[in-house]
């Protein structure tokens, strides 16, 4: 019979024996990751197995945790608790609102200036941009995604339309035709809603050349008569289709296989790349080429000859008081790098923010996907602010408040310059 | 007489039928979703009962997440805190109801005041003194603190006590039995029906609880069911049909502790033992 | 005078002793967090770091900012509506699952089951079910009684009412505390109001009533106090739209705390709550004393 003295003192030992090996074997670095979407995850996981094979000292663990582009707040509590992951995916748009609140480590205490110079020409402009503030980087740009006009060509050849609008006036024009109605007055279709899916205030407003944010006087610039008159545009369908009407159809679109898009119930509508992959799931008798093609976002006639979008994506930081900030750092060079973002780009389709990747055959894909990948480059983006997810959630109350007829495209623009530069200020000083 | 014996008995089954519909349909739902196809999930007019039925969605909405492993934490959570409020609360209650003390009444006021403040701004600091504790990505935050009181039981069995005429636990007083005697031989038998109840909703707490799961666990290999269910979400689509099949089993536990319980909670409990 | 003294101060010995737990609870994990947030108040925040002191601030901006006040308003119009309907369902639910029939039981599980489903599934069950287009209530409405059902949460006029409604839909909860109360009442004084020739309606109001009215009072206290809190369905079935119009308090809170990095200004939003709701529950308080009746004394 085992004496329970002699029990506990070999688990002691074992216990000890392993906590050392642990502390000189490798060195644990934990990733956040918000991606619990099966193919996202699953490749995600690959980049990070490949990254663990090549460094053997370092072992890099993945956790999902809940949490969404806007929402941090187990990555808040974690960080003021003194348990934060070494490695956080962020939207990148996001960044310089983290970095002002101090969330994140900036990459440049973490290496040299060369380096960061040196992976400054990696990326696309647009992305860095969005992943600087303050004369310092403070994630690394991962995958982004691009905007565009898918339509219908079925619903065009039936009403007698041979190619896509090429501008606001002719899609103000086949919206009309290929709008129906039934008996009752309900429609069975609508040829266009312009707030739908990535039908955003800031796509509008960038189609019409408008600026947000002036980043010489540091002032936000919603009031610009282009964005105004985006605003305007986007009344005009309210007033003309009737916005009650239009909101009780809209409320009947579903998603998935259900997508109004799939279902036939609008003709053409802005959404991303990632739309490909959708329409192949979910309506996989729909052909490109037959039954849909995607075109450049419709811009009013004068500003038609160059082709406008906007880009989102992600990025990899590393929080505030992480335990492993030179190892994470090592890893997200990697994931963020140019193998790591082959990888993620090819599994998921989405887009790479490494330049060199635009041209890559693998990357480009299908002529459908590289329609996307060419657009990148006429690629908007949100301001880095460190007030951007507020100035999201105010530009669409605006939105909201000039469709639902409850205030004036003007006004509205100025209220949202009238509660957000004040927050800017403060937080510029 | 026999008549609206009769007519209260129909009436009562008739109206219980028909909001019994209301209350399950939405569960029906959930329930037939549960086994359909993705491209059934949104369809106009909706189908009521997909055909074929697609049982494999529970196979797969199991397999989708660890669902055993969060079963035993979620367990876990959910037993140790039920003990903790079982024999906290009513001590607490008791305090504030039948001991007669000056300080009772403020005492129960501050109690109340706790809840009064959300969430979102007491969270951090919280985290941030189980921190220091060294207890985050442990089950310790989640149990630990029911053993302290949870204000909202504290209310109710002080409102139960309150039921019971002084009268009783004074005759014990005077019969020279100790404080802690009339507390536990005299006020808690009479009062355990409602302490089935409180014992019931604190599972259900624990069972769905999400905030405090998503702050204090950092290992997938912790996380609860509740934080399980945020897994069939991605960023731009939901697993409807593996989302419903994980939220029905999710949900039977706790049908299945309410109907065994319900009767032993409600049976009438006559609290006046005293005569005339 | 030696004896008075004596008892009382054993009482207050006894007193603090059974309340230990919680005191032990309140000094170690909710004054700190409590105390820190009032100072927060005071102060600009991101949640992490050092806060930055500004007084007043927060408080006068609170004033001047347009969705503090819709919020707060949409907030008093969900509480006024769900809470006096709530109790009424709720005692309603009760009466009815009191009655003597042997498949009771089973009523009482399918009324009850509402309340335990997860917020999770529930906002978005009720997302699909309270469609305009295909959810089932408006299929209903119009296969039954022929009216063309409202946008429900896709139209600013009728979300709130929508929550309000699915507020009901948990009403099992307060329905069993409700019940538990009335098997609570003394079979006696049923008896002899019968004998005395009472109807079902006195027997109601004059004697079970009152011998629930502690249960009462801790039923309207919690759904006011819940009801002013609203957070989860909201946030997953709305996000406080369309319009704002299901902007709620606390969601308004939850945003500038942790998507605006604002915690200073949550903090402040948090005691402006606090204060109303106390004021509220003081009032409630105050004049309970006219209409509760406690057995005990």
């Amino acid at each position: 019979m085992f004496s329970k003295k002699l029990v506990i003192g070999f688990i002691s030992v074992l216990l000890v024996l392993s906590s050392l090996t642990l502390a000189f074997g490798k060195t644990t670095v934990t990733f956040w990751s918000s991606h619990s979407g099966a193919t996202d995850k699953a490749s995600i996981q690959r980049i990070v197995d490949e990254f663990n094979k090549q460094n053997p000292d370092i072992e890099v663990k993945v956790t999902i945790v809940p949490g969404s582009e806007t929402d941090v707040t187990k990555l808040l509590t974690a960080i003021a608790g003194g348990v934060a992951p070494d490695v956080y995916l962020v939207d990148r748009f996001t960044a310089a609102q983290r970095a002002v609140a101090g969330v994140l480590e900036p990459l440049n205490s973490l290496t040299t200036a060369d380096e960061i110079a040196k992976l400054k020409k990696a990326y696309l402009p647009f992305a860095w941009d969005e992943a600087s503030w303050d004369g310092k980087v403070w994630v690394l740009p991962f995958d982004t995604d691009t905007r565009a006009l898918y339509y219908r060509r079925d619903h065009l050849r039936e009403v007698g339309l041979s190619g896509p609008p090429k501008n606001i006036a002719e899609l103000d024009t086949y919206v009309e035709k290929l709008t129906k109605k039934d008996a009752s007055g309900r429609f069975l279709r609508i040829g266009f809603i312009p707030w739908l899916n990535q039908g955003w205030h800031y796509t509008w407003g960038w189609a019409f050349g408008g600026e947000f944010y002036d980043p010489k006087t540091k002032k936000l610039t919603i009031t610009d008569p282009r964005i105004v008159q985006s605003f305007e545009w986007q009344k005009s369908y309210a007033d003309k289709y009737g916005m009650a009407t239009i909101q009780s159809f809209s409320s009947a679109f579903g998603s998935e296989v259900q997508d109004p898009f799939i279902m036939g119930m609008i003709s053409m509508v802005v959404t991303g790349d990632w739309n490909l992959s959708g329409l192949d799931r979910f309506a996989p008798k729909m052909k490109w080429g037959v039954d849909y093609g995607v075109t450049y976002i419709p811009r009013p006639a004068e500003l038609a000859k160059k082709p406008t979008t906007w880009a989102g994506g992600w990025s990899l930081g590393i929080p505030k008081g992480a335990k492993h900030a030179k190892e994470a750092f090592e890893f997200i060079k990697f994931a963020c790098g140019p193998v790591g973002q082959k990888i993620y780009t090819v599994e998921t389709l989405h887009l790479p923010t490494i330049a060199e990747l635009l041209k890559d055959k693998d990357v480009r894909g299908e002529r459908r996907h590289a329609f996307f990948v060419d657009l990148v480059k006429y690629a908007k983006n949100r301001p880095p602010l460190p007030v951007g997810a507020l100035l999201w959630d105010e530009l669409t109350t605006a939105r909201d408040a000039v469709i639902n007829g409850q205030k004036t495209p003007q006004k509205a623009c100025e209220d949202v310059e009238k509660r957000v530069q004040p927050e800017l200020d403060k937080l510029l000083k | 007489m026999n008549i609206r014996w009769f007519m209260s008995r129909v009436v009562s089954r008739l109206v219980l039928f028909l909001i019994s519909i209301i209350f399950l349909v939405p569960f029906f739902w959930v329930f037939t979703t549960s086994i359909k196809d993705m491209s059934q999930v949104m369809a106009y007019p909706p189908i009521w009962w997909p055909n074929p039925p697609k049982w494999h969605n529970y196979i797969e909405a199991v397999n989708y997440i660890p669902f055993g492993q969060y079963t035993l934490n979620t367990l876990l959570i959910c037993a140790g805190s039920i003990i903790g409020v079982l024999v906290s609360c009513p001590l607490v209650a008791y305090s504030i109801s039948r001991i007669r003390w000056g300080g009772r009444n403020f005492l129960f006021l501050l109690i109340l005041s706790t809840i009064l403040i959300p969430f979102p701004v007491t969270m951090v600091p919280l985290f941030v003194v189980f921190a220091k504790l060294g207890w985050i990505n442990t089950f310790i935050p989640l149990i630990l603190p029911a053993f302290f009181g949870n204000a909202f039981f504290i209310f109710l069995l002080r409102q139960f006590f309150l039921t019971i005429p002084e009268e009783l636990p004074d005759a014990a007083r005077i019969d020279g039995a100790s404080e802690f005697g009339i507390y536990s031989k005299i006020m808690l038998p009479l009062i355990k029906p409602i302490l089935m109840v409180i014992a019931l909703f604190q599972f259900l707490n624990a069972w769905n609880d999400f905030m405090g799961p998503l702050i204090y666990l950092q290992s997938e290999a912790k996380y609860t069911l509740s934080l399980g269910l945020q897994m069939y979400r991605s960023t731009n689509y939901v697993e409807w049909t593996l989302l419903m099949a994980a939220a029905t089993i999710v949900v039977i536990p706790t049908i299945i502790a309410f109907y065994f319980t319900q009767n032993t909670i409600v049976e009438s409990v006559t609290l006046t033992g005293l005569k005339g | 005078m030696a004896v008075k003294a004596h008892t009382s101060r054993r009482n207050t010995l006894y007193g603090l002793l059974f309340a230990f737990p919680w005191i032990i609870g309140f000094v170690a994990f909710t004054a700190y967090p409590i105390l820190a947030s009032l100072y927060y108040s005071f102060t600009e925040y991101v949640g992490i770091g050092t806060p930055k002191w500004v007084g007043s601030g927060n408080f006068n901006a609170l004033f001047h900012d347009e969705l503090f006040w819709t919020s707060l308003y949409n907030t008093v119009y969900y509480v006024g509506l769900a809470v006096p309907i709530g109790f009424v369902v709720g005692l309603a639910l009760a009466l009815l699952l009191n009655v003597d029939i042997k498949e009771i039981g089973l009523y009482r599980t399918f009324i009850y089951l509402p309340f335990v489903m997860p917020a999770v599934v529930v906002g978005f069950l009720w997302l699909w079910m309270l469609n305009p287009y295909y959810g089932l209530l408006n299929l209903f409405l119009g296969t039954v009684f022929h009216i063309q059902g409202p946008g429900w949460f896709s139209d600013p006029k009728w979300a709130k009412p929508a929550f309000v409604m699915l507020a009901q839909w948990g009403a099992g909860g307060s329905a069993v505390i409700f019940l538990s109360a009335i098997k609570d009442v003394p079979r006696e004084l049923l008896e002899s109001a019968e004998i005395d020739g009472a109807g079902w309606w006195t027997k109601f109001s004059k004697v079970i009533l009152p011998m629930i009215s502690p249960v009462i009072l801790y039923h309207i206290i919690t759904a006011l106090f819940g009801g002013f809190q609203i957070f989860t369905t909201a946030y997953i079935a709305t996000n406080g739209g369309p319009a704002n119009s299901t902007l709620f308090y606390v969601l308004y809170l939850y945003r500038n705390a942790f998507q605006y990095s604002k915690m200073g200004y949550a903090s402040a939003m948090a005691w402006i709550l606090f204060i109303i709701v106390l004021i509220i529950t003081l009032i409630i308080f105050r004049t309970s004393a006219r209409w509760i009746f406690y057995r005990g004394g």
